[in-house]
């Protein structure tokens, strides 16, 4: 018996001894906790594959920010007043030129989705710029750089023309402290940043990677239309005509669909017309479901009727447009190909006069056999050829150069099918901005051509005769054209203020 | 080497060898023989250990007659011990013969309190400690321990909101603290702060298993509450701080069973019960529905209105389309089941004692396709190698399913919910009916939990009173969430399953070093340092894929891969923590303790891990004064005070201090996280990688800390026949958890920060009488406890701005979680009642146009005349509080002979609850002012309410007109805050002890114990409230109807231990 007790002691002894120091080892290491179920700014950044991840996460980030409320919709096509609605005032208060948009005001009003894909952006510039040329493959490194800024500047683009002055922040936020409240820049100061951040990123980029990345990422064409577009806003049109055509003469690269083939640009990426494009293929698992609850719905159960494609929501789609002024607005002596291409003609009593919209119809059906569970896996078009041509015609006119911009723009009419316009000067100015509506409707460009030209040539007359609605004088000086900022934003950060003609407003 | 030759050649055989060898070692040096009989008052008592003080060595234990016989010497002190009576001591001084008769001890409080640190001794703990031993606690039927404490123990408020089998309720001790860390984590049911429960020493906390947890069921439910010995509730801060980071918010004590030295028992113990069908949501049917709505119409209707607008619904009473009478209710509550098996062996010799429990608990629910079923096995052993050195090991093993109805979560559980129920009238086809109450059928909803503890603590003593321990605790458990439905039942009419699987794991080892010396007669110590280490991995596997091809496969299998979604996950938590922790008494009169405590968690970054708990505590034993003594009424009499600090970690993730990428994540509206959608991980068929925008980390976040002041007094008096204790507390805690807003523009909507404070203060009384002198043949003895308790908010972010989550309100110096709405004085019963502007002698308008007779009477706070919530026309405020003032529980314990009957009555007071349920179901027919939708929906019989009928009335509520639309029946309005207080008679029990010296054949078949039991939980509920039940409400005090009903079970039992 004694030889057992001595023995406990010993072995009492010996593994306390090595619990204690085996606890303490491991202690150390365990209380640091590595995390491993995600990866964090330390870890990551090692390779391409990281990059080309984080990449994607700032394409996956915008595409979040265009389909919030479907708010590229709300807010590009709404106010121009092609679009109407049954489905109580609610729906329909955009379109008279108030823009609370209750219901749809978390995509409409608020920035942090954009400042979202700004901030990965941020992220991407900096920590690949700090990255060694040895990890990435030929030209991978500046590609990616050149995604990042031309992300950056299309957010920052369309957050100034949907309010104007906007905080700026070109640096990434990686901890709370660094959270420090700042006021706004003036809306010419981010433009000039839009600018230059484009024109970094078509240095970067080059034509041919559109191809490579099936012009659902960035490429040199994709900068300079953005640079195009960038440029009229701020009034600079000869600019405009120089980045445009850099576009329309790479025609080894960009070329309009043939007549009757426009719809491709929304199922087909790689159409020859597209420069620059958002997919959502179901195939990729990334098409949208409608989940009962339609301010959150992607645009094609806005805007496709359950004539067209059964299972939708709506019968004649919760946006339709009045068959009166479709037919006025693509009137013409010979018949526009766009008419049939882009609208739905119902068959049924009263929905003969609403028209639902054609443009967003590529729809996926999880369950084939009944067609249940719809899926849209339409493309959202930034930037196509079409757009750039007219958008030289636009450039060209203000320029004075009435005969070229009718060249310009009668590319697009011919492919259409119907006759050459004619006119100059003011007339023809409206009729080019017409063009745009019956080429781009639905696209999200139409309410921001009529907020550039009337800005630009300082006539606010063009919104009461392009759309449902006048601007007057007073909100005109107020700039009353931008969008309002939500409360939250404000009551937040005191150094932020409401938009001038929204002050006390919503 | 030498312990496995041990262990093969059986440690039990060896040790029976050694305990002989000794026995007989000292029975040569004896000189007497000592015999004797034990009896208690009913007579002779089997199985009473006698041993001799001091001698580990010598121990009997009496025959069938209560006879022993053992050797001692002339200076021995024999000792006679039994569970469940006071032990007794009595010394030899030559005598060979000593009757002894014990008697039943009072409480059957053990004299120590097991920590898993130190063992406190009762008598001398200087903290404010609740207790009730396995007596109060058994043969309950109820799937959980923390079920059974409602109304017990002082300080610990249980409030049961869900009476579903198997799921957690909430138990908070001295207050709620809790408040949600951002608004969207507010959840009505899990608004509790939660204490630390501590099991056989192993710490385990809500928020450790709830992270990863696929099923719900509450973790409690995975020990067997018949193998519970006793239950300790550390409420102050001077014993919680030996438990530091986690203690915050109280502590709970939980002793299994363990094997006493004596003769092996086996007991065998089983109770059947029924479960009564609940009580439905008050509902009218067919015809009474028909004239009801029909009453309303013509009440309310003007000319106009009943000529055009009365649905087709009601009128068409001999349309067999609507002229149903289905009481939906009803086809889905049953009448459940309740049953129950354990079976236990227990003993010990000085050299190992042992218990050895195994359980079957089944229910099932009233709710069809509800229930819980559990198998338990608990096992502790403990072996004495030599006086030195001493191994105590535990195991527990269980495994429960749960079966939870229609849906997931608390709620849910119903196809046809009791609040927004279909009018009767509607015809119900047999392939309808099949619809709503098959799927119970052909889905499969199943929770399994599997948990498995193991702990064992090798102590060697040493020296001059030291001992040194070392103690590994294993705990590893298992969720597993299975879920499919077939085809039929989707909306994409595809066969849809789940399967998702979690696995918790965790060890914790711990060093301590005890002291425990009397120097010099009157001083008293008792010191230990401790090392600790613990170390937790949490894992979990998701799966779930629609499409698959047959309905009779319930698995995911057979599904495109485009279908199929899944991912696993992983995180993990250490800890490591010192303590230190000192005791001082001088002659067991003044009495000092003193704990410190260090833990450093992962869960906080590198500026901010170490966190510090101190707590000093002091007593004064004034019975044990001579001054006292001489009094002869008082038996005991204890002050005490303390201060201590603890903390909380429970609010932050294991990983959230990372500012985590999240790999895969390309959501956007239509493609993110929801029923049957994939969301989008990739963008162009790249994988896409994002930082976790909702929230940036923050390095300086810290602990959440609660600072405690606590004094109390304990007293016995008379003989034991009174004992009160009284406690006074107020505990501030500090630094909560919240998400703040940070500038939007950085991408981060929130960041984590230490920004709420919340103070308890209260009061608690506890008397435990005995009416009668211990000869009365008669037996009555009641205890009574009640505590008061206020909560309020003491700090809030952005300089005290009030919160609002949802419908609940935080400002500072309220209550936590008040009710947010409109104000409502009653009805407008009459022109004075109506707002009227005194400069225009306009009458005032609401959003839902202008105010008139029969309308809730709104209060207009910001006097506009106008009543809305728009922006700068709000009338909406705070008001209410759902925290109840008083809670407590009243037992009354009667026995005669060998009949016992006890009935506990729990009571809680000072609260005010929102009838939900009633505002629900009003407002399906009511919101819109369309007599169609009244058609539609079911009607509550409001027969009962005093709703404004017509001009002159004085009504309470508001005009109950289809016409009118005034969405006068949303639910956030003062008007349907009701009382909330309630007392329930709780739980009745009436036994039978068979008395086995009466009866001969109970000998022969060697039948120590046989009691014949009845029980009836939940008897009977007092209250002002006009629902079904004032305690199931949620955490913000609203009443569901569709939640599960707390119902009443009627149980059978049979205890027999041989």
């Amino acid at each position: 018996m004694k030889i057992y007790r001595r023995k406990y002691k010993t072995l009492v002894v010996t593994l306390t001894l090595l619990i204690l120091i085996g606890s303490t080892f491991s202690c150390k290491k365990d209380l640091d906790n590595e995390i491993k179920n995600d990866t964090y700014g330390n870890t990551f950044w090692k390779s391409q594959g990281d990059v080309n991840g984080a990449v994607a996460g700032a394409y996956g980030l915008f595409r979040k920010s265009l389909n919030q409320n479907s708010c590229f919709f709300i807010w590009g096509d709404a106010p121009a007043g092609l679009f109407y609605s049954d489905e109580g005032t609610l729906a329909t208060d955009v379109n008279n030129g108030s823009f609370t948009v209750p219901y749809w005001n978390e995509g409409a009003h608020n920035w942090t989705n954009w400042y979202r894909v700004i901030d990965a952006s941020n992220l991407v510039i900096e920590n690949v710029n700090r990255m060694s040329d040895d990890l990435f493959t030929d030209g991978a490194k500046k590609a990616y750089l050149g995604e990042a800024y031309f992300l950056r500047a299309l957010s920052y683009f369309y957050m100034t023309r949907v309010w104007g002055d906007l905080p700026l922040q070109l640096t990434a936020t990686t901890s709370a402290d660094q959270a420090k409240l700042i006021g706004r820049t003036e809306a010419a100061t981010i433009l000039k940043q839009v600018i230059s951040d484009a024109q970094k990123a078509s240095s970067l980029l080059t034509f041919e990677s559109a191809t490579a990345n099936q012009r659902r990422r960035a490429s040199k064409g994709a900068a300079l239309a953005l640079l195009a577009h960038a440029s009229a806003w701020g009034n600079d049109y000869p600019k405009t005509v120089i980045y445009a055509d850099s576009i329309i003469n790479k025609q080894d690269l960009f070329r309009l669909q043939p007549t009757g083939t426009i719809r491709n640009v929304f199922k087909d990426a790689t159409a020859a017309e597209n420069i620059f494009v958002i997919t959502a293929k179901d195939a990729e698992n990334e098409s949208s479901a409608y989940t009962n609850y339609i301010f959150t719905a992607n645009v094609a159960f806005l805007t496709v009727s359950s004539e067209q494609k059964p299972n939708m929501p709506y019968v004649k789609g919760y946006y339709f447009s009045p068959k009166a002024r479709i037919d006025t607005l693509y009137k013409d002596i010979k018949e526009d190909t766009r008419r049939k291409e882009f609208f739905y003609d119902s068959n049924v009593g009263t929905n003969k006069e609403k028209l639902s919209f054609k443009k967003y119809s590529d729809i996926a059906y999880k369950n084939t056999a009944t067609n249940s569970d719809p899926r849209a896996e339409s493309n959202l078009i930034i930037f196509r050829l079409a757009d750039m041509i007219l958008l030289k015609a636009e450039a060209l006119n203000a320029l004075g150069k009435d005969a070229d911009a009718l060249n310009s723009a009668n590319l697009i009419r011919a492919r259409a099918g119907v006759s050459d316009l004619t006119g100059a000067g003011f007339v023809l100015r409206k009729k080019i901005l017409q063009e745009r509506q019956r080429e781009l409707i639905g696209e999200g460009q139409n309410y921001f051509d009529l907020v550039r030209v009337s800005v630009n040539t300082n006539d606010r007359n063009i919104f009461s005769q392009l759309s449902l609605w006048s601007m007057d004088q007073n909100r005109f000086n107020q700039k009353g054209y931008l969008w309002p900022i939500a409360n939250s934003i404000l009551n937040s950060n005191r150094l932020i203020n409401q938009n001038l003609w929204w002050m006390g407003k919503i | 080497m030498n312990l496995k030759l041990y262990t093969r050649r059986g440690g039990l055989k060896l040790a029976w060898v050694m305990a002989f060898t000794l026995l007989s070692v000292m029975t040569a040096l004896a000189q007497l023989k000592v015999t004797g009989k034990v009896t208690d008052k009913n007579g002779p008592l089997p199985g009473v250990t006698v041993h001799i003080k001091g001698k580990s060595g010598v121990a009997t234990s009496t025959n069938q007659n209560g006879e022993y016989q053992m050797s001692a010497s002339e200076n021995d002190i024999l000792m006679f011990r039994m569970l469940g009576y006071d032990s007794k001591e009595v010394a030899v001084k030559g005598k060979t013969r000593i009757d002894i008769k014990l008697t039943e001890s009072e409480n059957g409080l053990n004299e120590v309190i097991v920590t898993g640190y130190k063992n406190l001794d009762r008598k001398k703990s200087t903290s404010a400690i609740s207790s009730i031993t396995a007596k109060d606690i058994e043969n309950l039927p109820a799937a959980s321990l923390d079920v059974l404490l409602q109304g017990k123990l002082s300080g610990v408020n249980v409030q049961n909101f869900s009476g579903q089998p198997g799921v957690k309720t909430s138990l908070v001790v001295r207050g709620n603290t809790k408040i949600s860390a951002s608004s969207d984590g507010f959840d009505g049911d899990n608004l509790y702060s939660n204490p630390l429960y501590v099991i056989d020493g192993i710490p385990i906390s809500d928020d450790e298993v709830r992270a990863f947890d696929q099923t719900g069921t509450n973790f409690l439910a995975s020990l067997n509450p018949n193998d519970v010995e006793s239950v300790d509730i550390l409420k102050d801060a001077s014993s919680a701080a030996l438990y530091g980071s986690r203690a915050a918010n109280g502590v709970v004590l939980i002793k299994t069973k363990r094997g006493k030295i004596g003769s092996p028992r086996f007991s065998f113990n089983t109770y059947q019960g029924v479960v009564a069908k609940p009580q439905e949501v008050s509902t009218l049917i067919g015809a009474a529905e028909r004239r009801q709505k029909m009453d309303l119409i013509y009440n309310y209707g003007n000319d106009a209105q009943i000529r055009n607008n009365i649905p087709l619904m009601l009128t068409d009473s001999l349309n067999p389309a609507f002229n149903n009478n289905n009481d939906y209710q009803n086809l889905f509550y049953q009448a459940g089941a309740v049953h129950n098996y354990d079976i236990s062996a227990s003993g010990g010799t000085d050299a190992v004692n042992y218990r050895i429990g195994a359980g079957l608990y089944d229910e099932k629910g009233v709710v069809i396709n509800t229930g819980y079923k559990r198998y338990s096995l608990n096992s502790n052993v403990g072996i004495i190698f030599s006086k030195k050195l001493e191994l105590i090991t535990s195991l527990r093993a269980s495994t429960g399913k749960r079966l939870v109805g229609k849906g997931k979560g608390y709620r849910n559980v119903f196809a046809v919910s009791p609040i927004s129920m279909p009018s009767s009238l509607l015809a119900l086809s047999e392939k309808d009916r099949s619809s709503i109450v098959d799927p119970y059928t052909y889905q499969r909803n199943d929770n399994i939990n599997t948990d498995i503890s193991a702990n064992g603590e090798l102590r060697y003593s040493f020296l001059d009173g030291f001992r040194f321990s070392t103690r590994g605790a294993i705990n590893y458990s298992t969720g597993k969430f299975d879920y499919a439905s077939p085809a039929t039942l989707n909306k994409d009419e595809l066969a849809y399953a789940e399967s998702n699987y979690s696995q918790y794991r965790k060890y914790i080892l711990t060093n301590n070093l005890l002291w425990v010396k009397t120097i010099g007669q009157k001083h008293n110590v008792n010191a230990s340092i401790a090392q600790e280490f613990e170390s937790r991995r949490n894992e979990a596997i998701y799966l779930s894929g629609k499409g698959i091809p047959n309905d009779n496969i319930q698995v995911v299998k057979g599904v495109s891969s485009a279908n199929l979604k899944g991912y696993s996950d992983l995180s993990t938590y250490a800890k490591l923590s010192y303590l230190a922790s000192a005791h001082y008494d001088y002659d067991s009169k003044y009495l000092f303790d003193v704990v410190w405590r260090a833990d450093a968690s992962s869960r906080f970054g590198k500026n901010n891990k170490w966190g510090y708990f101190p707590s000093v505590s002091m007593g004064w034993l004034a019975s044990e004064e001579d001054f006292i003594k001489k009094l002869g009424w008082i038996n005991e009499l204890k002050l005490r005070g303390s201060w201590g600090r603890a903390g909380d970690e429970s609010s932050i993730g294991d990983v959230d201090r990372y500012n985590a990428y999240i790999s895969g994540n390309a959501y956007y509206p239509g493609a993110d996280t929801q029923e049957n959608v994939t969301p989008a991980t990739t963008y162009g068929g790249v994988t896409a990688i994002i930082p976790n925008y909702n929230g940036i980390t923050n390095d300086n976040i810290t602990w959440q800390q609660s600072e405690e002041w606590n004094i109390g007094v304990d007293a016995a008096l008379f003989g034991g026949r009174l004992s009160a204790s009284i406690d006074a507390y107020t505990r501030s805690t500090t630094g909560q958890m919240l998400r703040i807003a940070i500038p939007e523009y950085t991408g981060y909507t929130s960041t984590f920060t230490n920004a709420a404070g919340v103070r308890n203060s209260g009061l608690e009384f506890t008397f435990n009488g005995k009416i009668l002198p211990e000869t009365s043949a008669f037996q009555w003895n009641p205890s009574l406890n009640f505590s008061f308790n206020r909560n309020m908010v003491t700090e809030l972010p952005n300089g005290n701005r009030d919160l609002y989550y949802g419908n609940a309100v935080y400002v500072v110096g309220k209550p936590l979680n008040m009710y947010f709405g409109y104000l409502v004085d009653g009805v407008i019963n009459s022109e004075s009642d109506l707002i009227t502007n005194p400069y225009t002698g306009a009458v005032g308008g609401s959003k839902w146009g202008a105010l008139r007779l029969g309308y809730p009477k709104w209060r207009d706070l910001n006097g506009d005349y106008f009543i809305s919530d728009n922006t700068g026309q709000q009338d909406q405020s705070f008001f209410g509080d759902p925290n109840p003032f008083v809670t407590g529980g009243f037992t009354n314990y009667f026995s005669y002979k060998d009949f016992s009957l006890q009935v506990l009555t729990t009571f809680t007071f000072g609260r005010d609850i929102m009838n939900n349920t009633l505002a629900q179901k009003l407002q399906n027919g009511l919101f819109y002012g369309n007599p169609e939708d009244l058609a539609r929906a079911s009607i509550t019989d409001v027969s009962q309410y005093n709703y404004w009928r017509q001009p002159g009335d004085h009504a309470t509520l508001p005009a109950l007109n289809p016409f009118m639309g005034l969405y006068a029946w949303r639910t956030n309005q003062s008007l349907f805050m009701e009382p909330g207080w309630y007392i329930r008679i709780k739980n009745v029990n009436l036994g039978y002890r068979f008395n086995a010296q009466k009866f001969k054949w109970m000998q022969n078949a060697k039948i120590n114990s046989l009691r014949l039991y009845s029980n009836i939980d939940n008897l009977h509920i007092f209250q002002k409230f006009s629902g079904i039940d004032a305690e199931r409400v949620d955490g913000q005090g609203y009443d569901y109807g569709d939640g599960y009903p707390l119902p009443t079970k009627f149980t059978f039992g049979v205890q027999v231990e041989f």
